[in-house]
């Protein structure tokens, strides 16, 4: 299989490229988990040498399908059978120990730095059969992306729905020390929270990152000069460019689906609106007319509308603009308080923050019937952002008075937080998929 | 009563007019000279805490206003002393100030700078009804991302709900 070399050469550069900073990873705690699941038993892949990468693969691919909520994975300390491969398989043994399906694989040394990692899932209880078999080579240094590859292949193959356990989030991690400057630093790791690597650094505030739609570049606010402006970074290589630098606000910066221009959010002509920046040729187009707080765009998929926060109507509410038409319709009429809105990639549904008796939390509505349904209870919810499959978001809260990320699927059904790191964690953006 | 309606109508009139915006970059300095033709030192050369006598009016070079929740109305004890920042800027127009506005933790973040561009705005616009030209003021909102106060209740809140004026040293 080639589709390891697709991604072989970026990952490379970028593993190569940044800076490696020593801070704790984050590490994820599950805590709520469902009934309901898919029973797989994950065999640690065999390694003959005893290099213990097959046990460090295993477990990286255990946590991804825990963490989904859709499989419940078997304690391998139950094991007392380690096939390697489906010749080798009883499945009566499986089928005893609860197994729905069975993953086996071994991992060989090819020279110095190259490994060969073969893998088979297979369907335990119906059919016996071999679902999927992949063979890759990687060297050290992409086994856990390969890892990570391997547990999208099972998890698309047994829900039919493509994994997101290759691609990764960008956040603002603020770090107050006292009698020093607080610091702000823009980050970007794996989905699991491992891998940070830094893309900006300032003792001035950073604000919402947004991925393009090409998973290549970040859009941030950065108030570095004591004044907001807005930035495009390229991820690979730290090369960033100022695109909006206006007198007032330039905030909120929200790319459109064809990656060439950016709603943002300027105050240079009086109160908050929207413009539209042309990237390439900084051209701007307003949007937005008034005298309310108009902020937030966010596009729909097909790019043909824009949905946004706006106070026009007293309190903060999403509104959406068809751009053609240029109509403006409201969309939230429950509660007072409802904004930073974010479409799923189907177009129907949106996921934002909402007030209700002074707590905040995250909330999904459906456009069409208009039902809204409430995700999050701690209260001190903000920034919900979707994994590119919609099947679960990532958003900022507070665990023990410490700003953390959580996890939450939108059937509700699982939810775990990422432990707090040595600063707070905020404003999280999942990438799209990339490779 | 009657000077309120003149600030009243005073405001009527400016809003009339439309706010007009400062262009973000700090100004080269003007070559207006004060009114009284003494000469206006520049700001680097002041001492660090207080500033300089106007009419035996002293100024600070650093000020906090505070605001209650969800609102832009400066309270009487703060419009005092803004009055008094007014006079000496408008006596002294080489003289710059940012008004950084602030907002507490509560809400989304971009909205928040909103609220918080809203409440420094409040306070430029009684500076200009003052006499200020447009060009000695520049506005940024942090909106909730630089608190003062860190804990997770009303006093905290209280206290994050703020402009700060801040004279700008001359390059």
């Amino acid at each position: 299989m080639k589709l390891y070399k697709k991604y072989l050469f970026p990952i490379l550069f970028i593993t190569l490229s940044f800076p490696y900073f020593a801070w704790a990873t984050l590490e994820l705690e599950l805590t709520r988990g469902i009934n309901k699941a898919l029973a797989i038993a994950l065999v640690p892949f065999a390694d003959p040498q005893d290099l213990k990468i097959g046990a460090k693969l295993s477990n990286i691919i255990k946590h991804d399908l825990q963490n989904s909520g859709q499989f419940r994975v078997l304690d391998a300390s139950r094991f007392r059978q380690f096939p390697h491969s489906s010749q080798d398989v009883n499945y009566h043994y499986w089928r005893k120990l609860g197994a729905d399906n069975l993953v086996v694989g071994q991992i060989l040394p090819v020279s110095e730095n190259q490994y060969q990692v073969l893998f088979q899932l297979l369907d335990a209880v119906g059919s016996q059969r071999i679902i999927m078999a992949k063979q890759f080579s990687v060297s050290k240094a992409l086994l856990r992306p390969l890892a990570h590859r391997i547990s999208d292949s099972i998890y698309e193959a047994l829900t039919g729905v493509r994994g997101i356990f290759s691609t990764r989030i960008a956040y603002v991690l603020v770090k107050r020390t006292p009698g020093l400057a607080t610091r702000y630093v823009l980050e970007v790791a794996d989905a699991d929270g491992h891998n940070p690597h830094t893309l900006l650094k300032s003792t001035e505030p950073i604000m919402s990152p947004a991925w393009s739609p090409g998973g290549d570049r970040l859009a941030y606010v950065s108030f570095e000069d004591k004044r907001a402006k807005i930035y495009i970074v390229d991820v690979a290589t730290g090369r960033r460019q100022a695109v909006s630098s206006f007198s007032g606000i330039n905030g909120a910066p929200a790319w459109s689906p064809d990656g060439t221009q950016l709603a943002v959010v300027l105050s240079r002509k009086s109160h908050p609106n929207l413009y539209l920046l042309d990237i390439a040729t900084k051209r701007l187009k307003r949007l937005t007319h008034g005298r309310s707080i108009t902020t937030e765009p966010s596009w729909a998929p097909d790019g043909k509308s824009l949905i946004f926060t706006s106070d026009r109507g007293g309190g903060p509410q999403i509104y959406r603009l068809h751009l053609g038409a240029a109509r403006i319709e409201r969309l939230t009429y429950v509660g007072r308080y409802n904004a930073r809105g974010s479409f799923t990639s189907d177009g129907e549904h949106i996921v934002f923050q909402h007030r209700e008796n002074g707590m905040f939390n995250i909330a999904v509505l459906d456009l069409a019937t208009g039902r809204m349904r409430i995700l999050t209870h701690a209260g001190h919810d903000e920034s919900p952002s979707l994994a590119p499959n919609d099947r679960m978001l990532i958003y900022a809260t507070q665990y023990t008075g410490m700003g953390v990320l959580s996890v939450v699927s939108l059937d509700g059904k699982i939810h775990w937080r990422l432990p707090s790191r040595e600063g707070i964690v905020q404003e999280p953006v999942w990438s799209p998929f990339t490779v | 009563m009657k000077r309120k309606i003149i600030v009243v109508g005073l405001g009527l009139v400016l809003t009339a007019c439309g706010y007009v915006g400062h262009n973000g970059a700090v100004s080269p300095a003007s070559t207006q000279m004060a009114h009284n033709g003494a000469q206006s030192q520049g700001l680097g050369q002041q001492a660090k805490i207080s500033g300089k006598n106007i009419n035996n009016e002293q100024v600070a070079r650093r000020e906090i206003y505070h605001f209650d929740f969800d609102r832009t109305v400066l309270k009487g004890n703060d419009i005092a002393h803004i009055e008094k920042q007014a006079r000496y800027l408008a006596a002294h127009p080489n003289a710059r100030i940012v008004l950084f506005g602030h907002t507490d933790e509560r809400g989304s973040r971009e909205y928040n700078v909103g609220l918080g561009e809203n409440r420094a705005k409040s306070v430029a616009n009684l500076l200009r009804l003052d006499g200020v030209r447009p060009l000695q003021i520049r506005v940024v909102s942090f909106g909730k991302e630089k608190p003062t106060a860190f804990a997770h209740n009303e006093s905290a809140y209280r206290l994050n709900r703020r402009v700060e004026l801040r004279y700008e040293d001359r390059a």
